[in-house]
């Protein structure tokens, strides 16, 4: 993985004590919050219902196993002892001190880590498909270019005062696990007919009030011309989008209202007066980027491993963890493992620090000391070997990290709601907490197969909930929490927003209801290896409807 | 307030004209750009020197002639928070290849100073008042930076 050099070590180093200045600025008094507010948010620092709350950035989901170790430390030095990760593969910490906060910046800053435009109106965290480099499906390694794209948007001059937040996500796979159609811009990396390594370019994807699924702006574009591209797309969109009503100041309504053909002639205008030359990355950069992410020195090894089918053949509940949360790697004896981080009854995406502190162990043991964070909230060792899996399990399960439902019904996303978060109108973890309770049977889980529920507080939907097989938005009803449930949303190459199925239910009522919902798709499907959403493109809303309202 | 200007407050000569006055044939005067674009022969019989005053709603490159023409222009920041003055900034550097004196005006604060000065603005009239020794400062927090074409004096990587 990527390691700074002395370069970015002192742009990261200058950027803390930037921001030390500030707060001390502002503890002062000398710094009004109004004028403060955007600067803590460009890094990371929210104001939550209870205390401040610091976001982490985790580059396209990338740790090394002392980074997390790190991470741990900060955990139990500043905060309760645990952290939270997030879908943007960040962590965040939600009860720092503003006093200490640039403390731990120097601590990020040690292991080359910092919280550069986690939040705030700016290009945010680049984020990126978690199997990057290993997964058997991928045309080529985006992390390079992610790379490339964290440093040129890190404080970027003429984009730190966009009209909205900017997310940008890049995919190297056929199948598409980092939603790059509901970000701002898409990005998929393709080889042209020449060999020829370049992006297809999706542009105003977006979750929110207003759901939308990013549409192509460009077909292929080359490597050399994807930071010149960028800057066009961004320069049309600071310039025209809309600045009136921060609810429609997503570049995603711009080119809805545009239209995308209009959007894409003045983003050309831009393209075409651009300096190109000066605005593409420096000549050599990338494959200087490029050599941090050679693959491990993995050794030659047999496609299927004896030691592990014993061990699945004696063991149900490893059997089941195999099942579920070990995926096919691109070399043979390896494999990709998933963590959970949703365990039963617990709280989606969180991790203690002894936790963080056993999967930085068992990283370095197993897996090249390095972890992902994936957008669902999970951990991944990229690289274990087969034969490792049952010792790597057993140490999973002493950390109270075995949970095997990776994809299942139980890996729900959730956002923070109320119990955190000050815009929520809904609780959302303790709805997760009942689903995961009430479906906590492993052979159910099983039965039901893929199942993906995403959950929000709120219309923000930072939870996802539009793309959820079953979503889940948390809303405000004269003092009553209800939530409301949408069916047949995709995050994946075939990114669709989910249809509303009708009124809402209460916070007691809901994880019964999606009960029926599931009983109702086992009577539905036609096999085991038709999907909950295979059904409900199939079938449609209607039968769905009957079993939840009939005897309403 | 005084202008900014290389890291030090200036009395300079220019006079913002007023509201409905005519264009004077004398002195330095800021112009904003819709009177100036409702009587442009009054412009060029002009004695003193003629800067424009465009509003961050105005595509730059859509008045490239009277641009080319201005001895100063002053982009407007009516909230800090509003970016649209620097992409305004650099359209007219690159694009349209200005390079006479480039002023910012209104809601300029220190933490943004940085930023402004890379994206090519040269002179800063301010709403607040701001202490230079904390301006200064701020522009010298940051010595390196990624992007080239914005670098000021700033280093990137070699
Ligand atoms: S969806 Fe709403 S409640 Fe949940 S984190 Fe986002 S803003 Fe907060």
């Amino acid at each position: 993985m990527y390691v700074y050099d002395d370069f970015d070590e002192k742009f990261v180093r200058e950027r803390a004590a930037q921001f030390r200045d500030q707060v001390e600025r502002r503890l002062s008094g000398q710094l009004e919050e109004a004028q403060f507010r955007p600067l803590r948010l460009m890094n990371g620092v929210y104001l939550q219902l209870h205390a401040y709350m610091l976001r982490v950035a985790v580059p396209y989901g990338t740790l090394s196993s002392r980074q997390l170790r790190q991470l741990s430390m900060i955990a139990s030095k500043y905060d309760k002892g645990y952290g939270h990760f997030t879908t943007r593969q960040n962590i965040q910490f939600n009860w720092p001190q503003l006093k200490d906060i640039p403390d731990i910046l120097d601590d990020l800053a040690d292991v080359g880590m910092h919280a550069i435009q986690t939040s705030g109106n700016c290009i945010r965290n680049v984020t990126s498909d978690q199997w990057s480099g290993v997964a058997a499906d991928e045309v080529a390694d985006p992390r390079p270019y992610a790379e490339l794209m964290r440093q040129w948007s890190s404080l970027h001059p003429e984009f730190s005062y966009l009209p909205r937040k900017f997310k940008i996500a890049i995919t190297g796979a056929v199948s598409d696990r980092a939603a790059i159609a509901f970000h701002d811009i898409g990005l998929q990396l393709l080889k042209n007919s020449d060999g020829e390594i370049g992006f297809r370019v999706l542009v105003g994807g977006g979750l929110g009030r207003t759901p939308m699924v990013a549409k192509q702006i460009r077909d292929f574009i080359s490597f050399d011309d994807l930071l010149p591209y960028l800057v066009a797309i961004l320069r049309a969109y600071n310039i025209e989008g809309r600045r009136d009503n921060k609810y429609k100041a997503r570049i995603k309504i711009l080119v809805h209202e545009k239209g995308i053909d209009d959007f894409r002639a003045r983003v050309d205008d831009i393209f075409e007066g651009l300096d190109k030359e000066k605005l593409r990355a420096p000549k050599g950069e990338i494959e200087r980027i490029s050599k941090f992410f050679e693959l491990p020195a993995y050794e030659t090894l047999e496609e299927n491993s004896p030691e592990l089918a014993e061990a699945r053949a004696a063991n149900a509940s490893f059997n089941a963890f195999v099942n579920r949360n070990v995926a096919t790697h691109k070399k043979p004896g390896y494999s990709i493992v998933n963590i959970s981080l949703k365990p039963i009854g617990g709280i989606p995406g969180d991790a203690t620090s002894s936790q963080m502190d056993v999967v930085a162990d068992l990283a370095d043991q197993y897996s090249f000391g390095e972890i992902r964070v994936s957008h669902e909230q999970n951990l991944v060792l990229a690289h274990v070997k087969q034969s490792d899996l049952f010792t790597l399990w057993q140490r999973l399960r002493e950390a109270e990290l075995e949970t095997a439902n990776i994809g299942a019904i139980t890996d729900m996303i959730t956002c923070p709601g109320l119990d955190y978060c000050t815009l929520a109108t809904a609780r959302s973890i303790p709805i997760a907490q009942k689903i995961s309770e009430k479906f906590a049977d492993q052979s159910r889980q099983d039965l039901i197969g893929d199942l993906k529920i995403k959950i929000s507080g709120c219309i923000n939907a930072c939870g996802h909930h539009h793309a959820g097989h079953i979503g889940i938005l948390g809303l405000d009803k004269k003092g009553e929490e209800y939530y409301q449930i949408t069916l047949g949303g995709s995050g994946d190459e075939n990114a669709a927003v989910g249809d509303i199925l009708g009124p809402g239910f209460s916070a007691d009522e809901v994880a019964g209801a999606v009960d029926v919902l599931v009983d109702r798709y086992i009577e539905l499907r036609e096999s085991k290896s038709e999907s909950f959403l295979d059904v409900v493109k199939r079938v449609g809303l209607e039968p769905f409807k009957e079993a939840l309202y009939a005897d309403h | 307030m005084p202008i900014i200007k290389n890291g030090q407050f200036v009395e300079d000569g220019w006079v913002t004209l007023e509201e409905g006055a005519a264009v004077p044939v004398e002195g330095d005067v800021i112009i904003p750009l819709e009177v100036a674009l409702a009587d442009v022969t009054a412009l060029d019989g002009r004695t003193g020197k003629t800067a424009l005053l465009i509003s961050n709603d105005v595509d730059v490159e859509d008045h490239a002639e009277l641009i080319a023409k201005a001895d100063m222009v002053v982009l407007m920041l009516p909230a800090f928070t509003d970016g649209r003055a620097y992409s305004q900034a650099m359209v007219l550097i690159e694009e349209l290849d200005y390079k006479n004196e480039l002023r910012i005006k209104g809601d300029v604060l220190v933490d943004q100073a940085l930023h402004m000065v890379r994206c090519g603005f040269d002179s800063f009239d301010s709403n607040h008042e701001i202490d230079l020794e904390v301006w200064n400062k701020a522009l010298h927090k940051m010595s390196t930076t990624y992007q080239r074409t914005y670098e000021g004096d700033l280093q990137v990587r070699s």
